[in-house]
């Protein structure tokens, strides 16, 4: 193992995912000496197609095999590469919805969260990220769940993304490498990929990090002021654990446990070049909702691997079928902990017997909205259920989805390191500093302090924001009491 | 030596998986799938370590396990009575040799259909 230089600087900001790279980007703007260190490699995000095997090889974290574990096992996906998962996922957006907001400020005690106080730190990420709706129309099978819904008499509406579409109508995800991490590196940050921090230790008035470099074959050495952790939901609390700085970090941890199903209809509905729905259907929030997922072949043979006995038929009518799904807001029953002697942490998550009823509940009602727009087949991602061919089929579905059976998935992460000044429940304050440790911040997914209902980015972003406002306000304060 | 007995395994054990479904009659799924073994190797070479401990010990397990009724190792087992047993553990009542076969079949599924001119 080679030993590289000391390398120092006022912040260093872990991780470059959405988090990460708004924080950095805001805080070198203000001046500040930025050096973000990310585990990934900084691969171009036109370097393979989105959501294909090449993409889980380049830039999700372990190759996209990471699961929770428990009675029933949760696959989830994390992006690892400079923009984390703003480079992986859909681009979708939403505000944080306000009772979920009021729920944070009431329970969890966090400064700072009035909806009006919130209002500017989601325009400016609008403005910046360019969150709009798509110019055209949507795909046949977004149009799908929205006709489904209509007909249904339930709430569906088109999601805006942060893209930028073309001339032609061809959209591009406006990722933390397109926009924040250019800004910031402009702003005179400092990047440095595939570094890993191992370690975190107080070591006078700031911070001493332990890295190693790219195949970890080299020891880096790192001296900062203040950090920010950005790392997502897994790897926050776990180095804040592995470095014994926050005892409660990933005790809270949670996410959206999700079921697919796949719809066949009798005309075609899906391409090689259709995209992610972009309609989600919200009547029954907050306890679930509905959307669609990418729907290519592979991902289709996936949900179908349920039914092997129609698995072969998926040649011939795969441009018929689309996959959608039903996502519950989950609760806070799952633990990140780092493992003696194993590199990754444990995660693990057990599925309530309340979530397994509103799946169950949410699969029926989304099975119901899917013939009501004209499914003549669904196959549900759970072996042994299904497939349903007319509503009357429905009455199968047991009232709660069994334990154990059910493939669930998760693409959503948070709750780990909640914020707020209820010491009971939060691992950092209102302004994401780890509660007891001075220059010390969590700027990512970590802070949220429970389910937000909806995709969480738009969350993530307006609260990071905000923090990084606020550290820099209570800087210069600072150095004007000085 | 224990390393490269498990790759076998993964080797033969992703082959006939392959073979099992011809969900494309268009060539484009045809052996061999020489392709579809490297990515399932390498994606086991960087999933999380401790799965990654947990697959490669089932594997090795699933490897020796026919010794008992084939007399032989499952690579070296006849196909026919390899596919019988990987369509046995496919919908076995436990959820162990369920969730093996799952997982193999899940990646050779990824892996074959990602190729050119499968559709996808």
């Amino acid at each position: 193992m080679t030993l590289r230089p000391v390398q120092r600087a006022q912040v260093v900001v872990v991780g470059s995912g959405p988090g990460g790279a708004v924080t950095a980007c805001l805080l070198a703007e203000a001046g500040k000496d930025v050096l973000i260190l990310e585990e990934g490699d900084f691969i171009p995000q036109e370097s393979c197609r989105p959501f294909s095997v090449e993409e889980m090889g380049q830039k999700y974290r372990n190759g996209g095999l990471t699961v929770a574990l428990g009675k029933t096992k949760v696959p989830y996906v994390e992006g690892c590469c400079v923009g984390g998962g703003s480079e992986i996922n859909s681009g979708l957006y939403h505000r944080t919805p306000p009772d979920i907001l009021e729920r944070w400020r009431r329970e969890f005690l966090v400064e700072g969260l009035l909806e009006e106080e919130m209002l500017p730190f989601f325009e400016a990420n609008e403005r910046d990220l360019g969150v709009t709706l798509m110019p055209g129309p949507a795909s046949p099978a977004s149009l799908k769940l929205h006709a489904g819904a209509t007909l249904m008499g339930w709430r569906s509406q088109e999601v805006p993304r942060w893209f930028t579409y073309d001339a032609a109508g061809v959209g591009r995800r406006n990722s933390m490498t397109k926009l924040f991490i250019p800004r910031a590196l402009k702003a005179g940050a400092r990047l440095m990929p595939g570094t890993r921090v191992m370690n975190l230790r107080r070591e006078g008035v700031g911070w001493r990090l332990q890295a190693t470099g790219r195949n970890r074959k080299e020891r880096i050495d790192l001296r900062a002021d203040a950090v920010f952790v950005a790392g997502g939901a897994v790897q926050t609390p776990a180095l804040l654990r592995r470095s014994g700085l926050a005892p409660r970090a990933g005790r809270s941890f949670s996410l959206h446990p999700t079921v697919k199903v796949a719809a066949e209809f009798s005309e075609e509905v899906n391409s090689v070049s259709a995209g992610v729905p972009v309609h989600q259907v919200k009547e029954f929030a907050p306890h679930y909702s509905f959307g669609g997922s990418v729907s290519s072949l592979p991902f289709l043979s996936l949900v179908m691997a349920d039914h092997a006995d129609h698995l072969p038929r998926l040649g011939k009518v795969w441009r018929q079928m689309a996959i959608y799904y039903c996502m519950v807001s989950g609760h806070m029953g799952g633990s990140v902990r780092p493992l003696p002697f194993f590199d990754d942490p444990l995660v693990q998550y057990a599925v309530s017997d309340a979530d397994m009823a509103s799946l169950a509940e949410g699969l029926k009602n989304l099975c119901l909205l899917l013939f009501a727009a004209g499914a003549r087949m669904l196959y549900p991602s759970v072996p042994g259920l299904g497939p349903f061919g007319k509503r009357e089929d429905l009455a199968m579905i047991p009232q709660r989805l069994p334990a154990g059976l059910a493939n669930l998935m998760s693409l959503h992460l948070f709750s780990s390191c909640p914020m707020g000044e209820n010491l009971d429940l939060c691992v950092v304050d209102s302004f994401g500093r780890v509660h007891g440790q001075d220059g010390l911040y969590v700027a990512d997914a970590s802070l949220l302090c429970s389910s937000p209902g909806v995709n969480p980015q738009g969350s993530i972003m307006a609260v990071v924001r905000r923090n990084a406002m606020e550290y820099l306000e209570r800087d210069k304060r600072k150095i004007c009491a000085n | 030596m224990l390393r490269r007995f498990i790759d076998i395994q993964v080797n033969v054990l992703c082959q006939d998986l392959a073979s099992l479904n011809t969900i494309v009659d268009n060539g484009s799924l045809s052996p061999p799938h020489d392709d579809v073994v490297r990515f399932i190797l390498a994606e086991i070479s960087v999933m999380t370590d401790y799965l990654r401990l947990a697959i490669r010990t089932a594997t090795f397990i699933f490897g020796i396990a026919p010794v008992l009724r084939w007399g032989t190792f499952f690579h070296r087992g006849r196909p026919v009575e390899r596919v019988r047993l990987l369509l046995g553990c496919r919908s076995s009542r436990v959820s162990f040799f369920r969730d093996f076969v799952r997982f193999y079949e899940n990646l050779v599924l990824l892996a074959l259909l990602s190729r050119e001119g499968s559709g996808g």
